[in-house]
């Protein structure tokens, strides 16, 4: 006689019939599991990106950019410098809330390819993004974990986003030293899963000094009239595309950039990982749906009398398909609740790994891809499990009472 | 005399079998009133099962009629069967067939649950046919825990939850030994008389049919023989 656990007869029929079989059972969710897991694993590095991506969109999406003829995108192109007078008459024009004067280069020159964003410096005027931060606090998004912006005509001192603080290994009040220079760190940001954690921030004068000791070329140039570019944030309900184009007449030797043009390039390299997610998300379908299917029929084919005697005392075709689609989604259920478990300790695994390798996490499990995923898991079982509950189904019962 | 709950006319039901023909059910003719405890006896391949699973719509014949309760069940299609199935008759058979997953409450639920009981009401309804088998103690054990009698027994409990009007039992006692056999005819009997619950039993034991009120004697699909008796139970 078997013995019967109490906390067994708490369970649901299809919980209690995916235990007849354990070996069989678990194998066929630990299937499932891997490939959740892959589609957790594999999702959280799109949605990190992906983040870091929206994050982009929302900064971009009520501004404009002013650059210098044939600078391109001031993320993506060869980037041309622009007149610094330029903004002082920009801050007249209607639709505009406030300026920004940047100098915006990469940290480390030679610091390789990098996945997402690589680790940025900003020169900004601190006034101006006070200013901004006042009148248009959505588009800047920032907020301190300790110290605070440096004060108007300060040198030699830097804010640094959280993962360029992790990267430094820098913390308030420390130096960091960048091309040689020291700078005094005055404030760190609190996390925001997008630009700014990857970003330091310093004044215009000295992001202007590093661009001129990498670039000796620009010697000739009265460098401290000129910066890489000016964004222009929005006033509220300001048409940006209108006001790219009036600026591009205003000022002849300027490009400018509306909020679609800017953010196009984001939308296209977010579709890659769309596909990447695709394709794991097929994989975990094929091998998972598979699995639960094989696992279905079996245990239509084991229990032809019990359907014949349900369907005697009065179980429909509907109720048998119900019983069985659903124990089929539980398999699903409980292999996409593992999967799900096992993602959440890769992310933290790897995301340490990732932050002792390169300073920052590459991984962000939220919460629409955990619910996404036990979601996919769940349909997938109980779509796998529709063929078997047909048939069990439609087995007439005096031929499924004849069975053994 | 009661009005009768049963009325069959001109049952024909053919298989076939390789290249022949079996007729199962060769014109059968037959009324059973409310309250009797009918025994149908005959030889192996005689019809007996056929004739049970067609009177309890797990079945179609190809000719005739079966009238259950004043409900054409011969026109009805699979799925108007199905509630008229849950609703006026229940299945008593060899085996026990109870679900081993399910505890002996759960079992006798079945019925209930798939005509949409409420949960409290079921259970209350379940334990209640338990008590009328002597199997209230044994409520939430599984089938694997009880013995065969007292399998049957729940089985039984199970075929008389939604009060049916007919309740057919195919060799109810073939899986018992002789004592545990008349206890639960015993059963039946005490069922019959107490709840004035129809019987249509199966058996090929004739030592059982002195449980009865009538004996029909089946052979080659057909009923050759009616014996009415006055119980001697």
């Amino acid at each position: 006689m078997r013995l019967v656990f109490p906390f067994d007869l708490a369970l649901p029929e299809p919980v209690r019939n995916i235990l007849r079989h354990r070996i069989r059972s678990g194998l066929t969710i630990f299937g499932i599991a891997i490939g959740i897991f892959a589609l957790v694993v594999l999702g959280a590095l799109a949605e990190k990106v992906n983040t870091l991506l929206q994050g982009g969109e929302r900064f971009l999406s009520d501004r404009v950019a002013v650059v210098g003829k044939g600078g391109g995108h001031p993320f993506f192109g060869p980037g041309a410098l622009v007149r610094a007078s330029v903004a002082e008459e920009l801050l007249g024009l209607p639709g505009v809330a406030c300026v920004e004067k940047n100098i915006a280069m990469l940290l480390e020159e030679d610091g390789g390819p990098t996945f997402g964003m690589p680790r940025i410096i900003s020169g900004i005027d601190v006034q101006e993004r006070l200013l901004c931060d006042r009148v248009a606090p959505s588009a800047t998004e920032t907020s301190f974990a300790s110290g605070d912006w440096w004060r108007p005509g300060e040198r030699g001192v830097i804010v640094l986003g959280v993962d360029v603080a992790n990267y430094l290994n820098a913390r308030t009040g420390q130096e960091v030293e960048i091309d040689g220079i020291k700078f005094r760190v005055v404030g760190v940001l609190n996390r925001t899963l997008t630009g700014p954690d990857n970003t330091a921030y310093m004044p215009l004068e000295d992001a202007r000094l590093i661009m001129a000791k990498r670039r000796p070329f620009l010697a000739d140039l009265r460098l401290e009239e000129y910066v890489r570019n000016i964004w222009v944030v929005l006033a509220k309900g300001a048409d940006g595309e209108a006001l790219a184009q009036e600026i591009a007449a205003r000022f002849p030797d300027v490009d400018t950039l509306g909020p679609s043009a800017l953010r196009g390039p984001l939308q296209t390299s977010n579709r890659i990982f769309q596909f990447t997610i695709l394709g794991v998300a097929m994989v975990a379908l094929i091998v998972g749906g598979l699995s639960v299917i094989n696992t279905m029929v079996m245990a239509v084919a084991e229990r032809v009398r019990e359907i014949g005697i349900k369907k005697a005392v009065g179980a429909s075709n509907a109720h048998i398909l119900r019983e069985y689609i659903l124990e089929a989604a539980f398999i699903g259920l409980m292999g996409g609740l593992i999967g799900l478990g096992l993602g959440l300790v890769g992310e933290r695994v790897l995301n340490q790994l990732a932050q002792e390798a390169a300073g920052s996490p590459l991984f962000l499990v939220t919460m629409r891809l955990a619910l996404g995923s036990v979601a996919f898991a769940t349909g997938l079982g109980a779509m796998a499990g529709i063929l078997p509950a047909w048939r069990a189904a439609n087995l007439r019962p005096v031929e499924a009472l004849r069975t053994e | 005399m009661s009005q009768p709950i049963l009325i069959v006319k001109g049952l024909r039901k053919i298989y076939r079998l390789g290249g022949g023909i079996v007729r199962a059910l060769d014109g059968v003719d037959l009324e059973i009133r409310k309250g009797e405890m009918v025994a149908i006896m005959g030889r192996s391949g005689s019809g007996k099962t056929t004739l049970l699973n067609v009177l309890g719509g797990l079945d179609l014949p190809e000719e005739g009629q079966v009238i259950l309760d004043g409900v054409d069940i011969t026109r009805l299609n699979g799925r108007r069967l199905t509630p008229l199935r849950r609703q006026k008759v229940g299945f008593v058979f060899q085996e026990f067939n109870l679900i081993p997953t399910l505890t002996a409450v759960e079992n006798v639920e079945l019925p209930l649950r798939y005509a949409g009981v409420p949960r409290g009401q079921r259970r209350k309804k379940a334990l209640e046919a338990l008590e009328w088998v002597g199997m209230l103690s044994r409520a939430h054990h599984r089938p694997a825990q009880l013995s065969g009698g007292e399998q049957q027994r729940v089985a039984i409990a199970r075929a008389l939850v939604s009060r049916p009007a007919l309740v057919l039992a195919d060799e109810p006692t073939g899986e018992l030994d002789s004592q545990t056999a008349s206890q639960i005819m015993g059963l039946l009997l005490s069922l019959n008389r107490e709840l004035e619950q129809t019987f249509v039993i199966v058996t090929h034991d004739p030592g059982l049919t002195r449980y009865c009120d009538r004996i029909l004697r089946m052979e080659d699909g057909r009923i050759i023989r009616e014996e009415i008796r006055e119980r001697d139970v």
